[in-house]
């Protein structure tokens, strides 16, 4: 079933001829991260580390965590943390062979033990809340990100278990969301749906930014409020899946790079903690301090200055490297394109921004005057 | 930047493409106060030619003024900015509404008059402040282009045309660049090529215009030829398409710029045709664009 939204803006690269390489960026089990000038060092030479541990704080407030459990070694002007027993850097919990045979405490036990986040907060206070719906939203919400595609891609079947499971241990009704052109994942869901008679499958249109969570729950869920929506997304659901079936936390996540071709774009599966210039050097091989880069939603205009210390967390999803290019905004010629794109319907040129803004960084991809719109306070 | 992502700053294309706009009017203007003039022998080619020569020097002073004013005095060191300005274009603008006068080397100083006070102005005030002053500057002009010297040649044809298919190439008398329609239209043609250029304020102008132009037939006791005549003299069709739609001086949000053209449009006709106050019209415009922020606070969702 195809269900149509407003059109709000469609990219132009064509689908069919967009090529996609993947690859692997699995370092072992160390992070590194360097020392700058200005940089305030919270540990010494030899402490022992626990995950989530505050290593250093740079001079503009940027702070660096262990994302690994192990030993410190300060020289030279980096911090290197060191585990070689992978087992020790990781809570594990008591897994199970059959998805069926769990019960709906065991779920919330394995999700407290092992720390299961989405979006920075704690799945089990959003399992435990008053929900009356599930949505799994697999689609990749950001633009020219192709994540949660490959990611669904690659566990389908396990996807659908974990999505019947989590309806009926907590009595919800269980909505699947894909993208209408993921033809792969799609036709696969098409193949096995009918084992799952439990799950609602719905095609949407790709037309950002109607596939995020927002206005998700806007347009096809009307009826409910946004609180009352269990919201999870592939990767969530695959935390979870990996958390029952294995015992075990997810230690990699997938990144899409792009170097500024709509039509071409990378996709590596890399570690937790992974020092993110040295991926960027093995994947792609380009020199990204000589390029502008934007992490995420290249819409919102937000460059980042210091990617060779930063590491793979659960919030890098993508990174766009352009060419350095001096796009100096002019003044507003107050043309109206920013208002008539806005999906939440407010006006981006107003003095203060709306509350109601989503940020999604349309106003700033249509402005001819190259001025960011979003980068006030609301 | 590879193509399909960021897009440059596109705001010099946007204002070149407004100036290509007039020109089918500066050329009409030139041509019929000057070229017609001359070989009826009311003037001299060199006096002539100054109606083409005035806005090219209007466009070029302004350019130049705006560099001067961004370098010189607010020190932006990025050239950008002026290339980027509007000013040169509703100079031109400001010009075309002029009347034929033997005084026309006067408009240069007074537009340089008005653009230096605006400029003086520019960092205490809002842009609809600015808007402001330049509609004051179309009603001097205007004011000014009657009381002096009018074009000998046109006093000889001023009521002798009443055929409207006459008056809509542009043979009545008027203002420099207002008396075509025609050109008027081509113009707007040339900005349905600008993406960024308010399109639908000109038609929902001129739909308010023409529904109180209907009511006025039926109640009014004006005829249809009337109505053609008033509003191909009246240099209607030049404000709606030029004046009206002046994105820095205009709303943002659909229901304000609905509201805003109709109202302005149904005021424009209520001037043209029982008023016959023809200047009225630049009066709508100068407060529509002071009450622009009350327009925006019309929303109106299509969804």
């Amino acid at each position: 079933m195809v269900l149509e939204l407003k059109l709000t803006y469609k990219f132009d690269n064509d689908e069919k001829k967009l090529e996609i390489d993947r690859m692997d960026f699995l370092t072992p089990l160390t992070t590194e991260t360097y020392v700058r000038e200005g940089d305030t060092i919270y540990i010494n030479d030899g402490d022992y580390l626990y995950i989530n541990q505050l290593i250093k704080e740079a001079q503009n407030g940027v702070k660096t965590y262990a994302t690994i459990s192990g030993t410190a070694e300060i020289s030279d002007g980096i911090i290197k943390i060191t585990n070689d027993n992978t087992e020790s850097a990781f809570v594990s919990a008591e897994a199970s062979e059959n998805l069926d045979d769990v019960r709906k405490e065991e779920i919330l036990n394995i999700c407290e033990t092992l720390g299961i986040d989405y979006e920075n907060k704690l799945i089990i206070n959003k399992l435990k809340g008053n929900n009356k719906l599930l949505v799994v939203n697999a689609m990749d919400v950001e633009p020219y990100q192709f994540n949660s595609n490959y990611l669904f891609q690659d566990n389908v079947k396990n996807m659908l278990d974990t999505i019947n499971l989590l309806s009926r241990r907590f009595n919800l009704d269980a909505y699947l969301l894909l993208n209408k052109y993921d033809d792969n994942n799609v036709q696969a869901v098409n193949a096995v749906i009918s084992s799952y008679p439990d799950i609602n499958f719905k095609v949407v249109k790709d037309v950002f930014p109607f596939n995020t969570n927002q206005m998700v729950a806007k347009k096809m869920f009307k009826e409910y409020k946004y609180e009352e929506i269990l919201f999870l997304d592939a990767f969530a659901l695959y935390k979870i899946y990996n958390a029952i079936k294995n015992g075990l936390p997810v230690t990699e996540r997938y990144i899409t790079i792009n170097l500024g071709d709509p039509n071409k774009a990378y996709v590596v599966n890399a570690k937790y903690g992974a020092n993110i210039g040295d991926l960027i050097k093995a994947t792609v091989n380009v020199n990204f301090e000589e390029r502008d880069v934007y992490l995420n939603n290249f819409m919102r205009k937000v460059k980042c200055d210091n990617l060779g210390s930063l590491i793979v967390t659960d919030n890098i999803k993508s990174i766009f490297i352009f060419p350095k290019e001096e796009n100096v905004p002019s003044k507003c010629i107050k043309c109206g394109k920013c208002v008539d794109i806005c999906p939440v319907g407010i006006n981006p040129l107003a003095k203060k921004l709306d509350s109601a803004c989503i940020r999604c960084g349309l106003c700033n991809y249509v402005c001819p005057a190259n001025i960011n719109l979003i980068s006030r306070e609301k | 930047m590879e193509k399909g992502f960021f897009k440059k700053n596109k705001v010099l294309g946007i204002n070149l493409l407004y100036i290509l706009s007039i020109i089918p009017v500066i050329i009409f203007g030139f041509y019929k106060n000057g070229i017609v003039v001359w070989k009826n022998g009311f003037m001299s080619l060199f006096l002539a030619t100054q109606y083409i020569v005035i806005p090219v020097i209007i466009i070029l002073f302004s350019y130049v003024f705006e560099t001067y004013y961004y370098m010189g005095i607010k020190k932006e060191e990025n050239t950008n900015s002026v290339f980027n300005s509007i000013v040169p274009y509703v100079n031109a603008l400001c010009y075309l509404v002029c009347g034929p006068t033997n005084y026309l080397w006067l408009t240069v100083p007074m537009i340089i008059a008005i653009d230096v006070i605006i400029k003086f102005l520019d960092n205490k005030f809002s842009i609809n402040q600015i808007a402001l002053f330049k509609c004051l500057l179309y009603v001097i002009l205007l004011v000014m282009g009657l009381t002096s010297n009018s074009n000998l040649y046109e006093s000889s044809l001023s009521s002798s045309i009443t055929d409207s298919s006459l008056l809509f190439i542009g043979n009545g008398v008027g203002e420099i660049g207002t008396t075509s329609t025609l050109c008027a239209l081509i113009g707007y043609a040339i900005l349905l090529f600008n993406s960024y250029y308010k399109k639908d304020i000109p038609l929902i102008c001129f739909l308010g215009y023409g529904l109180v132009s209907v009511v006025m037939y039926f109640v009014g006791g004006i005829t249809f030829n009337d109505i053609l005549v008033n509003t191909f003299t009246s240099g209607f069709m030049f404000l709606c398409i030029f004046v009206v739609s002046l994105s820095t001086a205009t709303p943002v949000v659909r229901g304000g710029k609905i509201v805003y053209s109709l109202v302005v449009g149904m005021l424009c006709a209520v001037m043209v045709h029982a008023l016959h106050f023809n200047i009225g019209m630049y009066i709508v415009v100068l407060v529509g664009s002071l009450l622009t922020p009350i327009f925006n606070k019309f929303k109106l969702s299509l969804d």
